[in-house]
């Protein structure tokens, strides 16, 4: 021991004497009923909405519906040691999760509470789950770009940081792929990333964290993880504490990006709570909230003005359609909440176009103007190409005689896809991007055959990091199509296609 | 319709206010066939809720739990039953009467614990050696 025995005794002494002996009021409600992760409480008149109720050893809960005699609170955690009669004291504070630095690279469940087994954490403060979205005033227009390091989606569904995006497709089409590349590009872009696991396969959780481990992207990520064991209340919060999370990186002038996989299952966790507390079912047995549940979370997302920091918060939900149908409830309302979707399809999965995007109905309705110059350039032309290819293709599937110009149209519209097609866990750089695009859209690639063209593609990525590192890092610092640049370019294509041949 | 116990429980008090004993009886008699008419018996242990709740209330009887490790003397009930009425008169509760039970209650370690009307004053040992551990850890002794 360092300390004398004689300092201690002192020191007890005067903690003693300091010591307030008090009694302390509070007010106490009964457990009227319990089951499905549901409580209903007697007494506790003054509780407020969204107010943590304690139920003791631990167990907290949420007030939800303040009736005229009883509470319903949904229950957070292990509900089974709670019975009937038992105390319920009001804790005074809304439902808050630990917040700061600390949190970044770990795995926390939505309370915030590790589940990685790596040593507890010291929260720097709180953030309550539910905060008003900010308002008018404090934001500014989308207008710096957020690089998922897809080429198809930077070029054509440009993400903008501050902007929400939905990531929408029937299951296995390659939602959360996309999802995982956004937070592996973000390494070393100031970006700090939350991924949000709602009712998932804890397998697959473990999955995306050993995945984002192996990639070296935990550095820059927190992983929320309500399981699919746990209960409703648990996959219902989730999102919100994520965000909450996020907010306050946001407050600090940094950059997040928020992913949320999947709101499907949110809305289903959320209509479980709502038919246990009672409240009358509506279209498809959600509750009549159900949309503000989502608009409420998605508004959150926001470009801060330089006045208030200049953080922003993007965010990227997920939604699992059902045979395709996205014209079934939540879907529709996702859609409409968010500034576009990204659309995936089972069939072009399987026909191998991977990521499997249909550019046709996938929009971003504020990422174009934050695009880089560079990148926005070379895509007008390719969604003009890709489209008429479709159209294109349709029609040649009929017959066999085609002139010329349609007959070259189509092997551009074969390389273009070829061109986006993209393996998973490799983001490019868009410096990268916009060099390869510039080639496929400007005819560099016709004479190339479509099945040579990913190892052409290849090579000509590592001969530009090798011979033309000047001008992909001009490219990358200026980004912008300069006549100079674009000279380059044309000539390190020339150049590469001679030694290819 | 439905009816709610609170609503059947007013109802039930409303009809005893001015009843006598053997009045009573009847009314309680009838009272229950109306339950079962309406197929509510099993609604009942709510109801006697209700109705010892509403009792209460217009009676303006209190009812206080007292949690204490030895049993109190008759000052010691007088002196709670007056930081009660004090209590009440804070939550503007009429007063008429206040019956107090005193249960014994180890686990408290000595003070007292005093349940009224869904307040809880903790003055227990227990609760204040948890506090004197919190003060200690908070200023690292």
């Amino acid at each position: 021991m360092n300390v004398a025995k004689d300092d201690l005794i002192k020191q007890l002494k005067e903690e003693i004497s300091r010591f307030q002996n008090s009694v302390v009021s509070e007010a106490v409600g009964e457990v009227v009923e319990v089951g499905d992760g549901i409580a209903r409480v007697s007494g506790l008149k003054e509780v407020k909405m969204s107010e943590m109720l304690d139920f003791g050893n631990g167990v907290i809960g949420v007030a939800l519906n303040l009736e005229e005699d009883l509470i319903g609170a949904m229950i957070l955690g292990e509900a089974t040691g709670i019975k009937e009669g038992d105390t319920v004291k009001s804790t005074g504070r809304i439902l808050e999760v630990p917040v700061g630095e600390d949190l970044i690279g770990r795995v926390v469940n939505p309370l915030g509470e590790p589940l990685d087994g790596d040593k507890e954490f010291k929260a720097k403060s709180h953030y309550p789950i539910e905060r008003i979205a900010s308002g008018v005033i404090t934001r500014e227009p989308v207008t710096t770009p957020l690089q998922t390091g897809l080429k198809a989606i930077d070029s054509m569904i440009p993400i903008g940081r501050g902007q929400r995006e939905l990531i929408i497709g029937d299951r296995q089409t390659g939602k959360t792929a996309i999802a995982l590349d956004t937070i592996i590009n973000q390494k070393g872009k100031n970006v700090i990333c939350i991924y949000v696991a709602i009712g998932q396969k804890e397998s697959k959780a473990a999955k995306i964290v050993a995945e984002l481990k192996k990639h070296d992207a935990m550095k820059h990520t927190i992983v929320v993880v309500a399981g699919a064991s746990d209960p409703a209340a648990l996959s219902f919060i989730a999102p919100y504490a994520g965000c909450a999370m996020g907010e306050y990186f946001m407050d600090q002038g940094k950059d997040v990006l928020c992913i949320y996989d999947d709101l499907s299952k949110h809305a289903v966790a959320y209509r479980e709570i709502s038919l246990l507390l009672k409240r009358p079912p509506g279209r498809e047995a959600y509750p009549g909230d159900i949309f503000y549940l989502h608009s409420r979370l998605l508004e959150r997302a926001a470009k801060m003005n330089k006045n208030y920091g200049g953080g922003s918060l993007t965010a990227l939900p997920v939604i699992e359609t059902q045979a395709g149908d996205v014209s079934a409830y939540i879907p529709t309302n996702v859609i409409s909440i968010t500034d576009g979707q990204i659309y995936l399809e089972s069939d072009l999965f399987y026909q191998g176009v991977r990521p499997a995007l249909n550019v046709g109905i996938s929009v971003s309705r504020v990422g174009s103007k934050a695009q880089v110059k560079a990148m926005k350039k070379v895509a007008g032309k390719l969604r003009l190409d890709l489209s008429q290819y479709r159209e294109l293709a349709a029609f040649a599937q009929f017959g066999s005689d085609l002139d010329e110009a349609t007959r070259k149209q189509l092997e551009r519209g074969k390389r273009l896809v070829e061109i986006l097609k993209q393996p998973q866990y490799q983001p490019m750089a868009v410096e990268h991007q916009v060099a390869i695009l510039y080639a496929a859209t400007n005819g560099y690639l016709d004479s190339v055959p479509v099945e040579e063209l990913k190892d052409w593609e290849n090579n000509f990525h590592k001969f530009l990091d090798q011979d033309k590192s000047n001008l992909i890092k001009e490219l990358a610092t200026k980004k912008e199509l300069t006549p100079e640049i674009e000279a380059g370019l044309k000539k390190a294509i020339e150049e590469f296609k001679s030694v290819n041949k | 319709m439905k009816i709610k116990p609170k609503i059947y429980a007013k109802f039930l008090y409303e009809k005893l206010k001015a009843a006598d004993s053997r009045e009573a009886k009847e009314i309680i008699k009838a009272f229950v066939e109306l339950l079962f008419s309406h197929n509510n018996l099993s609604k009942s242990n709510q109801i006697i809720k209700e109705f010892e709740k509403y009792y209460c209330t217009a009676e303006g009887v209190v009812e206080a739990k007292i949690s204490s490790v030895r049993k109190l003397s008759s000052t010691e009930i007088t002196n709670f039953k007056k930081a009660i009425l004090n209590h009440c008169q804070n939550q503007r509760r009429e007063v008429a009467r206040i019956d107090v039970l005193n249960e014994l209650d180890n686990a408290i370690l000595g003070g007292a614990v005093v349940e009224v009307d869904n307040w809880l004053y903790d003055g227990s040992l227990k609760r204040q050696l948890i506090a004197f551990k919190e003060q200690i850890i908070k200023n690292k002794i």
